[in-house]
């Protein structure tokens, strides 16, 4: 019963929650789109979409691994007599690998920044 | 009995997780007021379902406690997630942010999500030992 309060909160914040804030699929997929309107030269752009289908990648990798340990905690504490530490062996693997997500988005991202010229990396978010 | 009452449950959750990200963003805003009122009437259902399930009165008190408890923990850790996405919503936007303003940021998000991993951890297991495995 307490399943939907573990899921959204306290791992994480759901779906949105998934990369900090870095990325999620759908934000790597509107930055996609954007990258084809604002850079126009073809090299460049077609480096950053590259780039972006990396992170897309990354995350939708992640959020396979989220779902996954989502699982193992709803299994723990639908039992009433399950052991907390193996709830905590799960979460404590899905930290190491939220972190390894993280490192990965922020290599990316700082990859992206170094194909995009300054104007064309603040048209890209004033479009937001 | 079981499924509405973990639809009750899930019910007051899910409402309080719409009213905090209604204060997130202007986009798509649902009515606060009649989110408040929807939180209040699940609320009111949940006591109701946790009164008729767990017969013992100390330990229905006790699983009222927790279940209070854990609306602010959800109300902290969810407050804590809307200012965290908009700083960090700020700082990818910014061409000139630095890779260590980043870490900066993370950290403290990986430091307050495993503290609240925690906290869960050991509210449930409290629940879990206030009730009985057929309540």
């Amino acid at each position: 019963m307490f399943w939907a309060f573990m899921y959204w909160y306290f791992l994480g914040g759901g779906a949105a929650g998934i990369s900090a804030g870095v990325l999620t699929p759908g934000a790597v997929e509107e930055l996609s789109d954007r990258v084809a309107i604002v850079v126009e030269d073809p090299v460049r752009a077609d480096a950053a979409l590259s780039t972006l289908a990396d992170l897309k990648k990354n995350a939708v990798a992640f959020e396979k691994t989220f779902a996954a340990s989502g699982k193992a905690v709803k299994r723990s504490y639908r039992d009433h007599g399950a052991d907390r530490a193996e709830i905590e062996a799960v979460l404590e693997q899905l930290n190491r690998d939220w972190e390894r997500g993280q490192e990965r988005a922020l290599d990316l991202r700082f990859e992206l920044r170094e194909q995009l010229t300054r104007e064309e990396w603040n048209a890209l978010y004033s479009a937001e | 009995m079981k499924s509405s009452a973990g639809l009750s449950l899930t019910t007051v959750t899910t409402l309080v997780v719409v009213l905090l990200a209604s204060c997130a963003t202007l986009k798509q805003s649902p009515d606060p007021g009649k989110v408040q009122a929807q939180i209040a009437e699940a609320r009111a259902q949940e006591l109701e379902l946790v009164r008729a399930t767990v017969t013992d009165p100390a330990r229905a008190e006790r699983l009222l406690e927790l279940l209070a408890e854990r609306d602010r923990l959800v109300e902290k850790h969810a407050r804590f997630l809307t200012a965290h996405r908009q700083k960090i919503a700020v700082l990818a936007a910014d061409y000139d942010a630095r890779r260590e303003d980043f870490e900066v940021l993370l950290a403290d998000f990986n430091r307050q999500r495993a503290a609240a991993q925690k906290e869960t951890i050991d509210l449930v297991a409290d629940m879990k030992a206030t009730t009985t495995a057929d309540e």
